[in-house]
């Protein structure tokens, strides 16, 4: 569980949290958006203790300050990809070995956790390779493992999937969802990688320039920032008209007819039934608004005010 | 016993780490073997053609020299990462430790080891030592052996508080390594030398300030007794060995006020 209220933090004279509340409970998967430099690592950095924040209460699990407490430290996985814990010069199976005795983890424990990580992750080939002697990726994964290793309860991830090929992605983000339901683990992730996100979180935080604009889950999101959908219908006879219905526009071109509606004023159901009712419909293509777009949108719509 | 094992993984691994390349780290040991050899060169010739320097004869002389390098070998592996720590803190190597479950100075300690520098600087150390114990007149009895060991632990710790501290000031100072090298590398070597040849404000500096007359003057003159120990108090003997528990808890405390400062490298 982690709780912050009225973080704020500055590096150097630059101001880069601002005011930020707000609580994860045990099981939630939350991922972190924001531009470059909207405080993405910054907050993971506070909420793991490697910062101090300057003002404001934070509890990791209850604790205050998770680096001065082992026992909370020991229950936190934080994997980078930009700040490796595997040793750059030494096999993996040295690093695996040495996060054995430093999370002090029983060593046929630790050799089953890692057989059972290596289904997923499938980093056995590695063992006696040295990460320098590894595609991004292939270390990624080394990474992954090195934190998963210790079984921990919060999973902080930033930027951690960079470099991952998409069929092993699926099943990471398959184990992390078993995770949830069996451990009740937590995680937060940061990435730029927006498709990432809207698959693995049911909850985002966005931040701009230290501040956060939306926390909510995906789908609330879209329906505040983004109501406004799209159906693309190929249809044969007369232009069925729209009188009776509340549209925002709709256009007529090369025989397709594209609507653009909110969803929140009429359903799509009835929509497509009013259409389906007047004409002959020979395709329909219902396009819902992207998180990417909806981003977009949502800091142009800050820039200007 | 975990934090046993735990540190006697890190050593494994720094020595690993270092031994990837044998014959670059074969030479690199004689390296720093001849390296610091010449300094011991130096000594030699000049007390050739004067006898002795403030009383001290050449064995004498050499005995002191072998205090530094010992006590330098177990530092340079014991405190290697705080040695070169402004580097690892540029180069985010930092930030891993503190996300795991240990503490930093015991994380710090021992990784990274610099084995190969231990090789040169202890080969170094016990060659003198055996080559100058039997000539300066100690009677090694067991209180002068646990006077002896003592003092090789506190000149072990005092220099290991140097590094802390000086690693502590990379959390208010961007660049530290000037400071660094001003007062513990230049210091080092005037401590080669019995601390009476230098002018008041330098033999100031080695008790006071960066206080390398407890590593090796004080204890040398524990247990041979040279006439210059006049000039100074005679209890500075005595407690050679808790300087280095006192300067250590010292650079400790202002570490963990320091380390709350820290800001992390940017990604």
């Amino acid at each position: 569980m982690i709780v912050l209220k009225e973080i704020e933090k500055a590096l150097g004279k630059k101001i880069v949290l601002k005011n930020l509340s707000f609580h994860i409970a045990f099981g939630e998967k939350v991922g972190i958006i924001g531009l470059n430099g909207a405080g993405k690592t910054t907050l993971m950095n506070v909420i793991s203790g490697i910062l101090k924040p300057d003002k404001g209460f934070i509890r990791v699990n209850g604790v205050e300050s998770p680096m001065e407490h082992h026992h909370a430290l020991r229950n936190i996985a934080y994997i980078s990809g930009t700040r490796p814990q595997l040793w750059k010069d030494l096999k993996i199976k040295d690093s695996y070995e040495h996060c054995q005795k430093m999370y002090q983890i029983d060593k046929e424990t630790a050799k089953c956790r890692l057989n059972a990580l290596d289904e997923i992750f499938e980093v056995k080939p590695f063992l006696t390779a040295v990460p320098n002697s590894l595609s991004l990726g292939e270390r990624m994964r080394c990474e992954l493992v090195y934190g998963l290793l210790a079984e921990p309860e919060i999973l902080m991830l930033d930027e951690a999937l960079i470099g991952l090929d998409v069929s092993i992605k699926h099943k990471i983000m398959g184990y992390f969802e078993q995770c949830r339901m069996e451990k009740k683990s937590t995680m937060l992730f940061t990435s730029h990688n927006l498709l990432e996100v809207e698959k693995l979180c049911d909850r985002v935080i966005l931040l701009d320039k230290g501040e956060i604009i939306f926390d909510g889950s995906i789908k609330r999101m879209m329906k505040e920032f983004a109501p406004l959908y799209r159906i693309e219908v190929k249809f044969e006879g007369n232009l069925p008209d729209f009188e009776d219905l509340p549209l925002e526009k709709f256009y007529y071109e090369h025989g397709v007819l594209e609507v653009v509606f909110d969803k929140q004023k009429i359903e799509t159901t009835q929509l497509i039934k009013h259409i389906m009712e007047k004409c002959t419909v020979k395709d329909v293509k219902i396009k819902e608004p992207d998180l990417e777009d909806t981003i977009k949108k949502i800091y142009n719509g800050r820039k200007r005010s | 016993m975990s934090e046993i094992r735990t540190a006697i993984q890190s050593l494994k691994m720094s020595f690993r780490t270092r031994m990837q390349y044998r014959v670059d780290a074969l030479v690199a040991a004689l390296a720093v073997f001849v390296r610091e050899s010449t300094n011991i060169i130096v000594i030699y010739l000049a007390l050739m053609k004067f006898q002795n320097m403030n009383g001290w004869n050449v064995s004498e002389m050499l005995f002191l020299y072998s205090i530094l390098f010992l006590t330098y070998a177990f530092v340079v592996s014991l405190f290697a990462d705080l040695r070169d720590f402004p580097r690892m803190i540029r180069e985010g190597r930092f930030d891993r430790l503190m996300v795991r479950p240990r503490g930093l100075l015991f994380q710090l300690i021992l990784s990274n080891a610099d084995v190969i520098a231990s090789v040169g600087h202890g080969t170094l150390g016990i060659l003198l030592f055996v080559y100058s114990a039997g000539k300066v007149g100690i009677e090694w009895n067991l209180t002068t052996i646990l006077y002896y060991i003592c003092a090789i632990i506190g000149g072990i710790l005092i220099q290991g508080g140097m590094f802390i501290f000086f690693s502590s000031l990379s959390f208010h100072f961007v660049e530290t390594n000037s400071l660094r090298e001003i007062f513990y590398w230049n210091m080092r070597k005037f401590a080669g030398y019995p601390i009476s040849i230098y002018s008041k404000l330098i033999q100031g500096l080695m008790i006071y300030v960066v206080p390398f007359a407890f590593v090796n003057y004080f204890p040398a003159q524990y247990l041979l007794r040279k006439e210059d120990m006049a000039n100074y108090n005679e209890v500075y003997m005595y407690i050679a060995p808790l300087v280095g528990v006192g300067i250590y808890s010292l650079a400790y405390v202002f570490w963990r006020i320091s380390i709350k400062r820290y800001k992390s490298t940017g990604n």
